[in-house]
């Protein structure tokens, strides 16, 4: 008996089943039963199902609110991703070179501090600079004789409000991303290219830059996170989607049909046909990644 | 009497069920706590004092006080998902206009049927006749009818004299109110007017032209020539300059901080907007339309039972009493809510104006008709928006809201 | 020389930039309400208080939020180590049937999008009862722990093989060897799992805002929503921004303490 137990505690199945029965339970169970949940119609006061078919995908797909969102998913990665990589890494080829040490620690320290706020945290301190009123930003428009704007409910400007937002709080960390991975590129490599009579921009784009693609492309799967995912924190307390839905994401119009209208089969169909794109996206990456990322 | 009976049968029973916990916890140990939910920010605003008010009677009823978002759409989608997890409110300002969907898809209850209709009759019997019809939706009466606003402007008097204007100049018409913001724009440099971007104010103006938003029927009618005319009136000083769009709580932080000359909004914002602002604050009657009758609307929130236990019930009868008597009435009329009960209260400084709209006489809010009601009310708020940002036409604006609004309240 | 200078004139004006809406928030947070209302540019303000951080309390139970914070990203950081850091040792060091199958279960959830668990999630946390509750929240997060998994692993991996044989020879079972040998050897590993799970759960939003409703149950995070919204009634943009800056203060000081194990933590996700 007791050798019985003693085996049983020494089971491999004692210290992995715990994680494994999280991740059915949690992740891959959900999974499956959002596919499920898309055909039917589910009502949360009734507890009642109905067979719906597949029209909860052709409706969605025939939704104009959809398009918007899908499009505005689309603009919100085009302006972000060359913002998030970019800039971060002029930043980091830059903060590389700088030879004093404290100050650039002081740099990277005020550079990457945005980064560990919450996107609703950034988003509050955000929408007080925004008050188009007694906004710190109209004040600022007007000191340098300009119109005060309507950052938020301008429908041209607000998806722009939350892109700057997005910007703001989480470029720091692909800065942070790029310079641990210049650190690790070795000095004998640069300094050959330099005595090559390499300048410094040659060095940056044809010598360092091939060598953290891995960090580059780790960068680009985050930033898509965070637009499909993070950025819902900061569009819910900018703007709640609008004004009439010009800065929606897909996440933001599935929280919309799901949890504001409990249409909870509409918006299971939102979630899968959001993952199939997110694992088109991913599958494109790794691709690419296999052929021009270097891991070593 | 049978309230009396009632009352100590549950004493009893709830002290013999308690007897072991009154040994050690006297009082406490019978106090029945519901949750109201509502809207209304602030420590101060006049809904705590009323809460307060009541829960110091120790009548063996809590009620405890639970803002769950700013708007009655906001509101009540929390309460779906609490309903279907079971924990629903006890009780809830419900919007006038959710009424239908209070009743269909949240199962707000019928008052007849938890208090019996004597009581039902005594509670709403303190309320004036003409207004407790707002609060049955299809001859069944859902809630207590204690909140009504009207939109009336809000003028800052600091300005608007400045501006060489008659301190007392009360347009009558929204052709005579815009020249007076125009004025006041070029004399301050301020933002002459500011309207509130929701349903509910522009239906004042479909209605002052002669039209409708939903019809008798529950049919969309937000398009007809007299609804387009209204909302062309609305949006005339948008395109004149005088009116740069924002959110409500934008509006209401710039009106406060004296950037905007009028704004038209709720009465009932009164007691928020009186106390944050640092200027000569004056209301007026909401005008109407040159050449039209006028037809202002009312608003506000009725109070509606969703919890399904007997002694949740009992104990917001309680508390519905006491905001229908004279005593809890003229606490929230502090908020500029108007006095629909039959109790004699003296208009409130500050309320004059908008109780004078209500003797001239006031129409019901539009009710959203269907289980999704609530949804139609969103699309309706997004087609204005467009609108009002001159992204569409009023006239194709109002067609596309009628178009989603029909599907929906077909569904 | 002239390119130094130029470098550390550039950087102090992004400094400048990036920190200028943190300090905008530390104005306000400490201005008094008059201050607040007017369009000033001053950095400075005129007549400093800490009276928006008192009517903070007052409007809203930021207290109250703030320890439900930090209940939800300690249990949440605690629940993923307990159950990952086991697992990571039966995946790097043992070896059993059925190891891999297991490991991809566990590692696969990574390329989960969450979109696609939300809903049927949230039916079965409102159907457990547990609907504006903590652990609603706590629970079905902790099962996203398939980064730490593969982190923790690949850290008993790079351990020597002959520090667990000596163990094994002095009859030391798997959760000695765990305990005693593996775990004070990754020290590092898991506290950068730690502070990284902890910043993810201090600031989860859509999750707990799908699942808390009571105003004494939010968390920091959706609190501050419901104070933004609330505004209506005079724009209460002192308490607010005291109540955003009382958010930002255990992120920020865990940041400056643990700055090499968060560096190294993003970093080592980075290379994955």
């Amino acid at each position: 008996m007791t050798a019985a137990w003693r085996r049983l505690g020494r089971s491999p199945w004692l210290f992995a089943g715990p994680a494994v029965a999280a991740a059915v339970a949690f992740v891959w169970l959900p999974m499956v039963a959002t596919f499920g949940l898309s055909f039917i119609d589910w009502s949360m006061l009734r507890q009642e199902a109905t067979w719906r078919g597949i029209t909860h995908y052709s409706g969605t797909l025939a939704n104009p609110d959809f398009h918007l969102a899908l499009g505005n998913t689309a603009i919100y990665l085009a302006a972000l991703l060359p913002l998030q990589i970019g800039v971060p890494l002029a930043l980091a080829f830059a903060l590389v070179r700088v030879r004093a040490g404290l100050p650039g620690r002081i740099y990277r320290t005020a550079l990457f501090a945005p980064s560990v706020l919450s996107f609703p945290i950034a988003a509050v301190v955000w929408l007080w600079m925004f008050n188009p009123t007694v906004g710190v930003l109209n004040t600022l428009l007007g000191h340098v004789g300009f119109a005060p704007q309507r950052w938020l409910t301008d429908p041209d400007l607000a998806i722009w409000g939350v892109i700057a937002v997005a910007f703001w709080k989480s470029f720091g960390f692909n800065l942070l991303i790029f310079l641990a991975a210049l650190a690790n590129v070795p000095a004998d490599v640069t300094e050959a290219a330099r005595i090559d009579g390499a300048g410094p921009f040659r060095q940056a784009i044809d010598i360092e830059l091939p060598l953290i693609s891995p960090a580059l492309f780790f960068a680009i799967v985050t930033t898509v996170i965070i637009v499909l995912d993070e950025i819902v924190g900061a569009v819910d307390v900018l703007t709640e989607g609008g004004p009439f839905r010009m800065s929606s994401n897909l996440l933001y119009f599935l929280y919309e049909r799901g949890f504001r209208h409990f249409q909870f089969g509409e918006a299971a169909a939102v979630a899968v046909l959001i993952a199939a794109m997110v694992a088109a996206v991913t599958w494109a990456q790794f691709r690419f990644g296999e052929r021009h990322v270097h891991y070593d | 009497m049978s309230h009396a009976l009632t009352r100590r049968n549950f004493s009893l029973a709830a002290a013999a069920l308690a007897a072991p916990a009154l040994l050690s916890r006297a009082a406490l140990g019978s106090d029945a706590k519901i949750d109201l939910v509502h809207l209304f920010s602030g420590a101060d605003h006049p809904i705590q004092k009323v809460i307060r008010a009541f829960n110091e009677k120790n009548t063996g009823v809590i009620v405890v006080s639970r803002q769950d978002g700013t708007t009655y759409e906001a509101i009540t989608q929390k309460a779906m998902s609490s309903i279907a997890a079971g924990r629903g409110p006890a009780l809830m300002t419900t919007g006038w206009k959710l009424g239908d969907f209070a009743k269909r898809t949240l199962g707000a209850k019928d008052f007849r049927e938890i208090f019996g209709v004597d009581r039902t009759a005594a509670l709403l019997g303190q309320f004036r006749p003409r207004i407790r019809p707002l609060a049955e939706i299809g001859g069944v009466p859902i809630g207590l009818p204690w909140s009504m606003s009207t939109p009336v402007l809000y003028i800052n008097q600091t300005l608007w004299t400045a501006a060489g204007l008659d301190p007392a100049a009360e347009p009558k018409t929204v052709e005579e109110l815009y020249p007076m913001a125009r004025q006041l724009q070029d004399k301050t440099g301020k933002q002459g007017l500011c309207y509130e971007v929701n349903e509910w104010l522009p239906q004042a103006f479909i209605q002052n032209a002669g039209g409708n938003v939903i019809d008798a029927n529950g049919r969309a009618v937000m398009d007809s020539p007299a609804a387009i005319k209204g909302i062309e009136a609305f949006v005339q000083p948008r395109r004149d300059g005088l009116w740069r769009v924002m959110t409500i709580s934008e509006m209401l932080a710039a009106f406060q901080a004296g950037a905007i000359g009028v704004m038209a909004s709720s009465s009932a914002r009164q007691s928020g907007v009186r106390q944050a602002a640092s200027f000569d604050l004056r209301l007026a009657q909401m005008p109407g339309l040159a050449g039209h009758n006028r037809r202002m609307n009312s608003g506000g929130n009725f109070l509606a039972v969703y919890s399904g236990n007997k002694e949740q019930q009992e104990a917001a009868y309680r508390f519905m009493q006491f905001i229908a008597s004279r005593e809890g009435f003229e606490i929230w009329l502090g908020t500029g809510y108007l006095n629909v009960t039959t109790n004699d209260i003296p208009v409130r400084p500050g309320n004059e104006a908008a109780n004078a709209q209500l003797e001239g006489g006031l129409t019901s809010e539009t009710i959203w008709p269907g289980a999704r009601g609530l949804e139609a009310l969103t699309v309706h708020i997004d087609w204005i928006t467009k609108i009002v940002n001159g992204t569409v036409s009023v006239a194709d604006g109002l067609r596309g809201s009628r178009d989603a609004v029909e599907k929906l309240t077909a569904a | 020389m002239a390119g130094q200078i130029a470098l550390h004139v550039a950087f102090v004006l992004a400094c400048v930039a990036t920190l200028f809406p943190l300090a905008w928030m530390l104005r306000t947070a400490f201005a008094a309400p008059g201050d607040i209302f007017h369009a000033t540019l001053s950095l400075w303000p005129d007549d400093p208080t800490l009276g928006n951080f008192a009517k903070a309390f007052r409007l809203h139970p930021v207290a109250i939020w703030f320890v439900n914070s930090l209940v939800v990203a300690g249990a949440i950081t605690l629940g993923k180590l307990a159950i990952a850091l086991p697992a990571s040792f039966a995946f790097g060091v043992m070896t059993f049937r059925g190891r891999d199958v297991a490991f991809g279960l566990v590692v696969g959830t990574m390329t989960v999008p969450y979109v696609i668990t939300l809903l049927p999630t949230y039916v079965t946390v409102v159907g457990a009862g547990l609907y504006d509750t903590l652990a609603g929240v706590i629970i079905p997060t902790i099962g996203h722990c398939g980064f730490v998994v593969f982190f923790l692993r690949q850290a008993f991996k790079a351990l020597p093989r002959e520090l667990f044989e000596a163990a094994r020879i002095d009859g030391a079972g798997p959760w000695r060897q765990l305990l005693t040998i593996a775990l004070p050897n990754i020290w590092g590993a898991v506290a950068a799992m730690a502070v990284l799970s902890f910043l993810g759960a201090w600031n989860l939003y859509l999750w707990p805002h799908l699942i808390l409703d009571a105003t004494e149950h939010k968390t920091l995070s959706i609190g501050l929503k419901l104070f933004a919204t609330t505004g209506e009634q005079g724009g209460e943009w002192g308490p607010l921004m005291a109540t955003a800056l009382l958010a930002a203060v255990p992120v920020v000081a865990l940041y400056l303490l643990a700055q090499r194990q968060i560096v190294s933590a993003f970093v080592t996700s980075g290379v994955r």
